[in-house]
């Protein structure tokens, strides 16, 4: 890595409102058997094509139905959780420079606008996305200044009270599952293999890409990894476990290591901390050491709950912890967003959508997809932004394609016909109402608090058998095919 | 409730389960309740309103959902156990009921096959029936714990991915076929008793019994279940990808279930007086509305995925073979008979060129089991496998008769694995102690050779040996597991429960 230089340029503290508590629901990958036979049939005909792969890959991904476990946060989540936002400006060579943000959750200490931090109150990272800024010139030769979102991580952390074993489930982790199973199997010792260390959340800090959030990457990805190895083994006669070693090199599959952030970087070289085990946050004063202009920077003002109406959420939102149709693409729903806001560079959107073509006039009225938006008030992760149309409309686009087209077909008996209505923000939670058939009168509302994504996302399973229940998958397709 | 949780319910009450208000599914067994548990967390039916509860810490029942590519997931093994049981029970409580028809007079609708039936249960004598039924009793739903096979029904579900079928000419995805490994036995033992008087002892798995209660036994089990005369002419085939497994299961289940249920029919009456009714199949030609139905309720985990390893069940599966003191059932043998006195011998592979015993190694070996070497021992005429086993990396015996027959599975006593163990941590403390340790160091390093109350001496590695051999005894190198090569003839002592472990 190249000599980097971080600055300190906004440190903004807001404060959320009191949750139900969430539950763990992962990624899951669940092929329907017919499209089993259709892989299988493509395979003995001369191989997978990619658009059937991706095709399969959209339908199959989704959140597992059963909810695995609450979700454990410090302190619990009914109550009233101070959240910050950090700005930093990165700088590593002259032509570019990245601005960095990461959000954290507070815990502990006496902390409030009026009093002040406390310097033994902790920030946990939650999420972190960076802006790259580069100058170049444009068609006539004119001077220009590009910016884009280069880069989306969530991080993630076990259970703080260490009482839970969890285990990561982003399909990095899933490879190293199977890629053990292979070694491992490959000299006889399999009944010995007990997982990999490196997805163990029960004592560190990792990072996975926001692109995870999306169950139809995590799909895709598992999809691609079991064709892919599975024809390098058939057709090129290499070892399972070579095969699966080379594919999780792969940009795709690849996850990078919290020490590669440069907060993290930073905090950890200035504070001589050179192991994130127990990781549970770094304090004010931690901050203040290491950031001197951390007072200078420090904005309070949406902290003081004084100057908001209260608005409790576990009173006007439903519960989590069930199985129905509403609970589980509400939290699908909500993860996704949280992932194409950072993708597409926007830090608060609030929308309504449906792919209920009787609401739009039907192909008419489709914008495309077949699906319909409302866009309302949006807010850009860069200050200043002349293209916030162009954000809100790769949002929609891409939100359409990731989300609604599993539930959107050319023909009735094909549609789940969803009526959602979304605000979310970067800066505090995620607010989902559903509902189905266009029956606004059974519609339910959630409040996902993704700021503490680091602890519910679902790259995270709330149990070891969300691991393993993928890596015995890929065992098995790979010797279904 | 929807269709699917209807046929769901259905099946499960006709096997002696119960579903409760709240949904949770127990296992009725003569009015006692007992919940069926899968990691701890209770079974619950997956109705609309159960999974508008709290599901957290919950297991529903949905094996309709099970993925095509998975081993069986853990929701389906308590189908194997809940359907099997509901056999089992059938079963048994056929005997008592048709003693005491035999015992009435013939009545005119009887025909030649009643009559047949009921012949050989006339002249029984009250001792042949007490060991009939104590034989019944020791039926099982599972291989036991000691690797008994007393399975009265076993349903070998088979993957063929879709290939056609034989007999059908349809694509199959799953076929099931019963298998018999208790009635198996007690052919296998009738059949190498040939000749003898009826008051013979035979031993089936460790039990003993007269000749004339098996002859029973196996009269009763031609007539109750037909299908242990010809089980590959009941084989299930599951022709669409949807629920595979569990409809080509259940289809072979409702086919011996019926065949119980006919004996039944035969003198119903009786039955009925007797308070025993027919197992309920009527929702087996719902199972034909699984592709429709099975999306009714979202995939649900532990039905879609075996979060277990198989090789844990397939380990178990083997033993079975390795518990049964047989010969003739493998097919890479031909029936051995032991007749005395006739050594019929063919030099080939597979016999030892000096001693002529034949020592291919038992196909009975246990997965895990690696044989490293054969050894021959004329004093007792038993071939002595060695190896390890490389899950625990503890020394295993395989001992055969002359004739390569397999006769039993022997590992160390837990004392013995554990003293194996600590030598080998201590060894390495030893190691990182002092570098220049010598030889004799080293071994003393592993741990202390051992007195045993007999005289002899135990080293670490599990070795008995006299005093006097003490000082010539080479070190052994520190594998961590005790080399089986280093073990005399007389070291056999030293495996099983041999008193001289104290």
């Amino acid at each position: 890595m190249a000599e980097i230089t971080t600055i300190l340029q906004q440190a903004i503290f807001g404060i959320g409102t009191t949750q139900h508590d969430h539950v763990h629901r992962h990624n899951t990958l669940h092929l329907e058997n017919i499209e089993i036979d259709r892989l299988r049939h493509e395979q003995e005909t001369g191989g997978i094509l990619p658009r059937t792969l991706n095709d399969i890959a959209m339908n199959s991904g989704q959140l597992c139905a059963q909810p695995q476990g609450y979700v454990s946060v410090e302190d619990g989540m009914n109550m009233r959780r101070g959240i910050c936002l950090l700005k930093f400006q990165v700088y590593s060579n002259a032509s570019e420079s990245s601005d960095l943000s990461v959000v954290c959750y507070l815990v502990g200490g006496n902390s409030s606008a009026e009093n002040g931090l406390d310097g033994t109150t902790r920030l946990q990272p939650v999420r972190c996305w960076s802006t790259l800024t580069s100058q170049t010139s444009d068609s006539h030769g004119y001077p220009t200044v590009r910016q884009v979102v280069d880069s989306t991580h969530q991080f993630l952390l076990g259970d703080p009270y260490g009482a839970k074993e969890m285990a990561a489930v982003r399909p990095y982790d899933v490879a190293s599952a199977a890629l053990g199973y292979a070694v491992t199997d490959g000299d006889g010792s399999a009944n010995n293999y007990c997982g990999v260390a490196n997805s163990d959340l029960t004592n560190q800090l990792l990072m996975s890409k926001t692109q995870n959030l999306n169950p139809t990457h995590y799909s895709k990805e598992l999809l691609k990894l079991a064709v892919q190895t599975g024809d390098d083994v058939s057709q090129n006669g290499k070892e399972l476990a070579w095969a699966i070693g080379d594919y999780m090199t792969t940009s795709s599959l690849n996850e990078i290591s919290p020490h590669d952030n440069p907060f993290m970087q930073t905090m950890m070289s200035v504070l001589s901390v050179h192991s994130l085990a127990n990781f549970r946050g770094w304090s004010v004063d931690e901050m203040a050491e290491v950031w001197s202009n951390f007072a200078d920077v420090l904005n309070l003002d949406n902290m003081d709950v004084t100057r908001f109406a209260v608005d409790d959420t576990t009173l006007t939102t439903s519960d989590y912890g069930r199985v129905n149709q509403h609970e589980i693409i509400a939290s699908e729903a909500a993860m996704m967003c949280v992932h194409q806001l950072l993708a597409n560079g926007l830090m608060s959107y609030k929308f309504s959508s449906t792919n209920n073509p009787t609401e739009f006039d039907g192909v008419g009225g489709d914008e495309g997809g077949g699906v319909s938006f409302s866009p309302g008030q949006a807010m850009s992760v860069l200050d200043n932004d002349v293209n916030m149309e162009g954000r809100v409309e790769s949002f929609n686009r891409n939100f359409t394609d990731s989300f609604f087209a599993k539930y959107t077909g050319p023909y009735a008996h094909l549609r789940t016909l969803i009526n959602l209505n979304m605000e979310c923000h970067m800066f505090g939670e995620t607010r989902v109402t559903i509902s189905f058939g266009g029956e606004y009168q059974n519609s339910k509302t959630f409040s996902n608090a993704t700021y503490y994504i680091n602890h519910s996302s679902s790259s995270i399973s709330g149990s070891e058998n969300g691991l393993l229940e993928s890596k015995s998958y890929l065992q098995n397709i790979k010797e279904y095919f | 409730m929807n269709e699917l949780n209807k046929l769901y319910k259905a099946m499960l009450l006709s096997w002696n389960t119960l579903v409760k208000s709240d949904g949770r599914i127990l296992l009725d067994l003569d009015g006692e309740e007992y919940p069926i548990t899968i990691d701890g967390m209770n079974l619950y039916l997956p109705t609309t309103d159960v999974l508008d509860e709290v599901a957290v810490g919950k297991v529903f029942w949905h094996p309709a959902c099970e993925d095509i590519t998975s081993k069986e997931t853990e929701v389906f093994k308590v189908l194997r156990k809940v359907t099997c049981l509901r056999l089992l029970n059938a079963f048994r409580s056929i005997p008592p009921v048709l003693f005491a028809v035999s015992g009435t007079k013939p009545k005119n609708s009887w025909n030649q096959r009643v009559l047949d039936l009921l012949e050989p249960l006339k002249g029984a004598k009250s001792g042949t029936v007490k060991e009939l039924v104590d034989l019944f009793g020791r039926l099982h739903v599972e291989v036991e714990e000691n690797g008994l096979d007393n399975r009265f029904v076993h349903f070998k579900t088979t993957k063929s991915s879709g290939k056609l079928s034989k007999i059908s000419g349809e694509k199959v995805y799953y076929s099931t076929k019963p298998e018999f490994p208790f009635y198996n036995e007690l052919v296998r033992r009738i059949a190498r008793t040939e000749g003898k008087t009826d008051n013979q002892q035979i031993e089936i798995n460790n039990h003993s019994v007269s000749r004339a209660a098996v002859k029973l036994a196996i009269h009763l089990f031609q007539f109750i279940v037909p299908a242990v005369l010809s089980p590959d002419d009941h084989i299930h085939e599951a022709n669409s990808p949807i629920a595979a497994r569990m409809v080509s299961y259940l289809n072979c289940y409702a086919d011996i279930a019926e065949q119980i249920n006919k004996i039944q029919g035969t003198f119903r009456s009786e039955f009925a007086k007797a308070g025993i009714h027919p197992i309920s199949l009527s929702w087996t030609e719902d199972l034909e509305n699984l592709p429709e139905w099975y999306k009714q309720v979202p995939k649900m985990d532990y039905n879609t995925h075996n979060t277990h390893e198989e090789t844990v069940h397939q380990a178990a599966g083997r033993q079975d073979f390795a518990g049964l003191m047989s010969v003739s059932s493998n097919v890479n043998q031909a029936p051995v008979q032991q007749t005395p006195g006739t050594q019929v011998q063919q030099a080939g592979a597979g016999i030892d060129p000096l001693t002529g015993f034949v020592i291919t190694p038992p196909p009975q070996v246990l997965a895990s089991d690696r044989l490293t070497r054969y050894e021959c021992n004329f004093a007792t005429g038993r071939v002595t496998h060695y190896g390890v086993d490389t899950l625990t990396n503890l020394p295993v015996m395989y001992i055969c008769t002359r004739q390569g027959s397999f006769l039993e599975r022997q590992t160390p006593n837990p004392g013995a694995g554990m003293m194996n163990m600590l030598g080998g941590f201590n060894m390495g403390m030893g190691n990182m102690g002092g570098g220049g340790m010598n030889m004799g160091g080293m071994n003393m390093g592993m741990g202390q050779p051992m007195m045993l109350p007999n005289g002899m001496i135990q080293l670490p590695n599990g070795q008995v040996i006299h005093p006097s051999q003490l000082n010539q005894q080479q070190p052994v190198m520190p594998t961590g597991s005790p080399s089986v090569t280093n073990l005399d003839n007389n070291s056999g002592s030293g495996f099983g429960n041999s008193p001289a472990w104290g």
